[in-house]
């Protein structure tokens, strides 16, 4: 679980990047796009342009020619001579426009129309022959410049200029959807980015509140799980505890010394009340119940220093002193022990007494095989002084 | 939301909002970085006002169309009811005006009604181009710049080539009949008839071998320059000035001589040298000649006849069968100053079954005047191109109105049509500038 949602978040920055390349790229391509049709348009302009400028500068020396035949300055035939040169640059530049190649409809026609007129102008300039330019008809130069030649090239050229201001809008024209394609390609970048930065922040606030809900469950769930183990702890200590008593019972017994029979040297002691079934008989069972729990609780608060004391049935008590009690120690406690149980009693407002008997065991090492046999031992040596009239502490005999 | 996450959450936008600038200033460099050429003005309005319904003022309109397109503005087009009608040009000005229009294109049809109109467009900042015709000097003067082409000019080419045609057909000069006339309404016909008249004066007198000083622009600033008249140089704007003679390039007025100079002299003539008193013999002989001279040239005149002025064609045709009464009457050209002239003169012609006997030419190219000139009624007209004045004259104002200087006139030309050259390409884009 908690893997799946931090994989949601770390899902989040990946988009993220992602994004971001594409808007990257997106934004390149386009800009390129922008770019490249500025360079065309640029390129392209300054091409006619020039071209357009070399045949209205070619077709005006030609006229200044054809001025000065006219106007008799100059060497005719010389100048005659010029004009296929000249014309052959107009053709070139020509050409060159025409190599641009694809233009606007409306720069198309007039340079068509302006392309026409030159051609007319050198027709009309061929058609002449040279008969003329080296006569001395003087009316005749003049009629030819002032209405064969001279409407032309006003025309030519007129339009010609034309062709480069159309040029020159055009250009202004594509120059200025370029702008508006930048201003909108920017608009669009800003808000994909916008967008995007959103659509991130909402997949971390996502991942924030996943890690919080998962963050809650793991407390609960540790909740649950101390609570459990209280459980199985209260569980298990059932098994070797005397419910009535809380003592350790036999089995905690069982466990406590086992290991201690085949090395262990230690003292161990049993008691239990003479004749407690009385106390059965005449009080019940809960009173019996509760005189025995004032009796533990008094052995605890006395002896859990010296001693663990279990609770092995009814009202046995096994006592295994601490190590480092004596044998005579062991035979003095045992005495206080005897004289707190046979001690009185209150319980349940009624004052209660009985004898009580005992047995010592100074255990030595290897004994005997197994706590059974130890309280086996025990419990001969307290039965043997319970039928010898009880209320006394015996002590197991090492055979 | 809480405080740190509203914190997240500024801060995620933020650096958002950075990454977002980073790509897009990252992508604008490059394309601002590109500089372009100069940025053209372009937009809005430009009135352009015409004389009347003719073919002629169509492809005026046609030619002021394109270049209104081409130069993008948006064309406001006016045409008056006729040459006369200045009334309706005078709204079409006022109009302008209201519609703050750029500027203003017009072929006047008064040298001096519009004068008001005008100077009140002119006062709002709008720019005047004249076009075909022009205003009174004073007037002229304020207006950015006239497009047409010269009418003496045209008259001239229409003399020379009547001259030409006459020979074609086996005339003499020295035996030529008389000359008709048939002139229409507007100011414009008396610069073509005079245009017309000089020219033809000349080319006859030449026949006579009488020398009549020859106005050559290009031959007078040539000598004087050295060169081509500057004007001339560099293309169409400014060669305007050097071919624009109107008026001035035919002149028939007697010639002082450096020999009538000498005979002012105190010295008497007793007191000469040989060499003296024999320019002078030369001197009274010349004088003598020229005299003759000017007397043949007064005899030639009196060849030129002018029907009354006419703006129908069936006036013009009604004037021209009484000039020719039934078998020509004499009559060896015949001169039509625009088209219902010409349309008028070409009607007569058929009518009276002589179509090709006599020399006719006429002025502008409509289609009915194309269709005379295939048959033979019409031996050639001249054009003005009024496709190119409509087109350089809206040029002209959108150059002016976007605050360029511009030169002060313009002249198109005048180019003779007969059946040998209508089919040249440039001819028939002058005829139908929409077919190319």
């Amino acid at each position: 679980m908690a893997k799946t949602s931090s994989k949601k978040g770390s899902g989040g920055y990946v988009f993220a990047a992602i994004l971001i390349a594409i808007i990257y790229i997106f934004n390149t391509l386009l800009v390129e796009n922008i770019y490249s049709s500025s360079a065309e348009t640029s390129r392209k302009t300054g091409m006619s342009n020039s071209a357009i400028n070399r045949m209205n500068g070619h077709l005006s020396d030609i006229n200044k020619n054809s001025l000065s035949i006219a106007a008799g300055v100059g060497e005719p035939m010389a100048l005659i001579a010029q004009t296929g040169p000249l014309y052959g640059n107009i053709i070139a530049a020509e050409k060159q426009f025409e190599a641009i190649g694809e233009v606007s409809p409306q720069l198309q026609r007039r340079f068509n129309y302006a392309k026409a007129i030159v051609d007319t102008y050198k027709n009309r300039l061929d058609a002449q022959g040279s008969t003329t330019a080296v006569g001395d008809d003087q009316q005749a130069k003049t009629d030819i410049m002032k209405y064969e030649l001279y409407p032309l090239q006003v025309t030519a050229s007129e339009m010609l200029t034309s062709c480069i201001e159309i040029v020159n809008i055009e250009n202004t024209k594509m120059n200025a959807q370029n702008t508006t394609k930048s201003y909108i390609l920017m608009t669009i970048m800003m808000l994909i980015a916008i967008l995007g930065e959103l659509a991130v922040w909402l997949f971390a606030r996502r991942a924030k509140k996943a890690r919080l809900e998962l963050e809650e469950r793991e407390m609960r769930l540790a909740e649950v799980d101390a609570k459990l183990k209280n459980t199985r702890q209260k569980a298990s200590d059932l098994a070797v505890m005397n419910v009535l008593t809380g003592m350790k019972n036999r089995y905690a017994l069982d466990n406590d010394i086992s290991d201690r029979l085949e090395s262990g040297r230690f003292q161990i002691a049993v008691f239990d009340m003479d004749n407690f079934r009385s106390i059965n008989d005449t009080y019940g069972y809960d009173f019996g119940d509760e005189y025995l729990s004032a009796v533990a609780e008094r052995l605890k608060q006395e002896f859990s220093d010296v001693a663990e004391i279990y609770n092995i049935t009814g009202n046995e008590f096994c006592f295994v002193f601490n190590k480092n009690i004596s044998e005579s120690q062991a035979t003095g406690i045992a005495q206080n022990i005897q004289r707190v149980m046979s001690s009185p009693y209150e319980v349940l407002n009624l004052t209660v007494q009985l004898p009580c008997s005992g047995a010592v065991y100074h255990y030595l090492p290897g004994d005997c095989l197994n706590v059974n046999s130890v309280l086996v031992k025990l419990d001969t040596a307290m039965r043997n002084a319970k039928m010898n009239g009880g209320n006394m502490i015996a002590t197991v005999m090492n055979i | 939301m809480n405080k740190e996450k509203r914190k997240g959450a500024v801060k995620s936008i933020a650096a958002g909002l950075a990454a977002a600038a980073m790509l897009v200033t990252s992508g604008c460099g490059k394309s601002s970085s590109h500089g372009g050429p100069p940025q053209a003005q372009t937009g809005g309005k430009i009135a352009v006002i015409t004389k009347q319904d003719l073919s002629f003022w169509d492809d005026v309109k046609k030619g002021a169309q394109d270049a209104c397109d081409e130069f993008g503005y948006e064309m406001m087009y006016t045409v008056a009811d006729g040459d006369n009608d200045y009334v309706s040009q005078i709204a079409a000005i006022n109009e302008a005006i209201n519609k703050k229009a750029s500027a203003i294109v017009i072929a006047p049809n008064s040298e001096t009604d519009l004068d008001e109109a005008l100077t009140k467009a002119l006062d709002s900042g709008i720019k005047v181009v004249t076009i075909n015709s022009e205003l009174n000097s004073t007037m002229q003067q304020k207006v950015s710049s006239k497009i047409g082409s010269s009418e003496s000019d045209g008259g001239a080419v229409a003399a020379k080539n009547a001259i030409d045609a006459f020979k074609k057909k086996g005339g003499d000069l020295k035996n030529i009949g008389k000359i008709g006339i048939i002139g229409n309404t507007a100011a414009t016909a008396e610069k073509r008839i005079s245009g017309f008249t000089d020219r033809m004066t000349r080319g006859i007198a030449a026949a006579y071998g009488i020398e009549v000083p020859a106005a050559n622009p290009f031959a007078a600033m040539g000598g004087a320059q050295g060169g081509p008249p500057a004007g001339a140089q560099g293309g169409a704007p400014a060669g305007a000035q050097g071919g624009n003679a109107e008026g001035a390039p035919v002149t028939t007025a007697p010639v002082t001589t450096e020999a009538v100079i000498e005979t002012t002299t105190t010295v008497p003539y007793e007191e000469l040298s040989e060499y003296e008193k024999a320019k002078l013999v030369i001197a009274e002989h010349d004088k003598q000649a020229k005299e003759d001279e000017e007397r043949q040239l007064a005899v030639i005149k009196k060849n030129f006849v002018q029907t009354e002025r006419c703006s129908k064609i069936e006036e013009a045709k009604e004037a021209t069968k009484k000039l020719l009464g039934t078998d020509g009457n004499g009559f060896s050209i015949l001169f039509a100053t625009n088209t219902n002239t010409t349309l008028g003169v070409c009607e007569a012609l058929e009518e009276l079954n002589l179509a090709g006997k006599i020399t006719v030419i006429g002025y502008n190219s409509d289609e009915e005047e194309i269709g005379y000139i295939k048959r033979g009624v019409l031996d050639g007209t001249i054009l003005q191109n009024p496709y190119i004045i409509g087109y350089v004259g809206v040029k002209y104002a959108k150059t002016a109105a976007s605050g360029s200087g511009v030169i002060q006139s313009l002249d198109t030309g005048v180019i003779y049509v007969n059946a040998s050259n209508m089919n040249d390409e440039f001819i028939q884009l002058l005829l139908y500038p929409d077919k190319f």
